[in-house]
């Protein structure tokens, strides 16, 4: 029975089937053929190593440093910008001003080189990262929301507004929903960019997270942990990625119209 | 020049556009009619395709202004009373991310609405438009005509003394058409509320309306008028509707040598 399952979703998903074929001739190649090189670990020694990752680099500490770096300023600054939702879109408020200066400082200045002096700023700080985590995701929620809501729905805006509706009520309870469908389909290439950034970040500042544990992977020459946590954080951007996925799915039903 | 006995009047109402390169668009001039407040309730304005029938819309709900002219609204000049002309839009404005209730709930949230026991009023607008049942339903994949309701029930709420229906039926299916015009024509009989209807529809304007304004091409005016006697909602084969038909495409013809105007059923 489960052997059918399995094979159903093999045939119907060929994404499935290539990666169990790489994970059999992985198997196959790096436990028998070639067991001793620099290219792939052993998939048994690999199993060995599963331990030494949680004691000696910390898996656990590390892991949930750099996932709630990912995900919890980016909320934040979501939920920042929910809060002033009736003035972000205006056309006359500082918001745009700062959205232009954004815009500009973002085509010749890349967000990683902010990332190199908030490291060397504060190279002990805990909080350095969810700083640079939350700068970059605030601005990148401002530049998506303003550029979204540039071509407004007019029909809605002229019935709203033939009842009495004014800039902050659009803004509010119209603008602010039409523009989701737009920006939840570009936040999955977002959630990939601040994955690299922050993991970036964290391997050039040494101090905490999965982007520190690779270092110390590479410092210590260690092919199998390297391989092992390079697994668990490709798990952990896709269960991510299912993630936004499945909120896509239940609260963003409707499209732009 | 105006009175109370009337329930609208345009006077004058001229619109200018211009592009960034500063190029002028006449696209009204001089438009004006009045509808006297013992008309029947559903007046039409029937125009061809393109010829300005949204922007005077617009104007008339106080969405646009105009570049000159002005809108009085029961014999006093129409400055801030929002609430008080509707405009339904010719694509569908119910919200796609609001069921039915909220839909109608969220226009509350408005001052101009100035509803005490809003639960009750809702209630009875989603019977009127025929929502009942729907109230949990999501509209974004719902038909024209459903959320042609919901818009209804959602402007009906403010009590307005004038709805502005701009070409709502154009994307509908014939059936739903029907249903339309049959819902239109029953809360109209319902209500204190007056309907002005813009269509490129003759046959739509002649079923529903008890007079009908003539509007030309932009730069568009209003060129004639004609008053209906009699209701052809149910009866549009007769000899005096085809009649009727007869002269409008007469006086149409006469001042639009071409036209895109709809003289099907």
């Amino acid at each position: 029975m489960s052997f059918m399952v399995t094979r159903s979703i093999l045939v119907r998903k060929p994404f499935f089937y290539i990666l169990f074929v790489l994970l059999v001739l992985w198997i196959i190649l790096f436990e028998f053929i070639l067991p001793a090189n620099n290219f792939l670990p052993r998939p048994g020694i690999v199993l060995l190593s599963i331990p030494a990752l949680f004691d000696d680099y910390h898996l656990i500490a590390n892991f949930f440093e750099t996932v709630s770096a990912v995900y919890l300023p980016p909320l934040l600054a979501f939920l920042f910008l929910y809060s002033i939702r009736g003035s972000i879109f205006n056309q006359s408020a500082p918001p745009k001003f700062l959205t232009g200066f954004l815009l500009q400082i973002a085509a010749f200045f890349p967000a990683i080189l902010s990332g190199i002096l908030f490291a060397f700023w504060f190279p002990e700080s805990f909080v350095v990262t969810y700083l640079f985590s939350f700068i970059v995701a605030l601005s990148w929620w401002m530049i998506e929301m303003r550029s979204a809501a540039a071509n407004p729905n007019q029909t809605y805006a002229a019935a709203f507004k033939s009842l009495g509706a004014d800039d902050l009520f659009l803004n509010k309870n119209i603008l602010w929903n039409e523009i989701k469908p737009g920006i939840f389909t570009r936040l999955n290439r977002f959630h990939m960019q601040l994955w690299t950034l922050i993991l970036f970040f964290e391997f050039i500042s040494k101090r905490y997270g999965l982007g520190s544990l690779l270092q110390q992977t590479l410092n210590y020459r260690d092919l199998s942990a390297l391989c092992l946590s390079i697994l668990i954080i490709t798990l952990t951007i896709s269960a991510g990625f299912f993630l936004l996925r499945f909120i896509e799915n239940k609260f963003i039903f409707w499209s732009s119209e | 020049m105006s009175d109370k006995t009337e329930i609208l009047r345009l006077s004058g109402i001229t619109k200018i556009f211009s592009d960034t390169y500063g190029i002028k668009k006449k696209v009204l001039e001089d438009v004006s009619f009045a509808i006297p407040a013992d008309s029947p309730k559903i007046a039409s304005i029937l125009a061809s395709f393109g010829s300005g029938k949204s922007t005077l819309f617009k104007i008339i709900s106080r969405v646009e202004k105009p570049t000159s002219g002005e809108v009085i609204l029961g014999g006093e000049k129409y400055l801030q009373a929002a609430g008080k002309i509707v405009l339904i839009p010719e694509k569908s404005s119910s919200l796609p991310w609001l069921n039915v209730r909220n839909n109608i709930e969220l226009a509350c949230r408005l001052e101009t609405c100035g509803k005490n026991d809003i639960g009750n009023d809702i209630n009875d607008m989603i019977r009127l438009t025929g929502l009942s049942g729907y109230e949990n339903h999501y509209p974004h994949n719902l038909s024209f005509g459903f959320r042609f309701r919901i818009s209804i029930a959602r402007a009906l709420l403010f009590n307005p003394i004038v709805l502005l229906l701009d070409d709502c039926f154009k994307k509908m299916d014939a059936a739903a058409k029907e249903e339309m015009y049959g819902l239109i024509y029953g809360i109209s009989r319902k209500v204190d509320t007056h309907f002005l209807l813009a269509t490129t529809n003759v046959t739509e304007a002649l079923r529903l309306s008890g007079s009908i304004f003539l509007m030309s091409k932009a730069p568009a005016k209003i060129y004639s008028k004609f008053e209906i006697p009699g209701e052809f909602i149910n009866d549009y084969n007769n000899e005096k509707f085809i009649e009727y038909r007869r002269l409008i495409e007469e006086a149409y013809y006469k001042e639009n040598q071409q036209g895109t105007m709809n003289f099907s059923i």
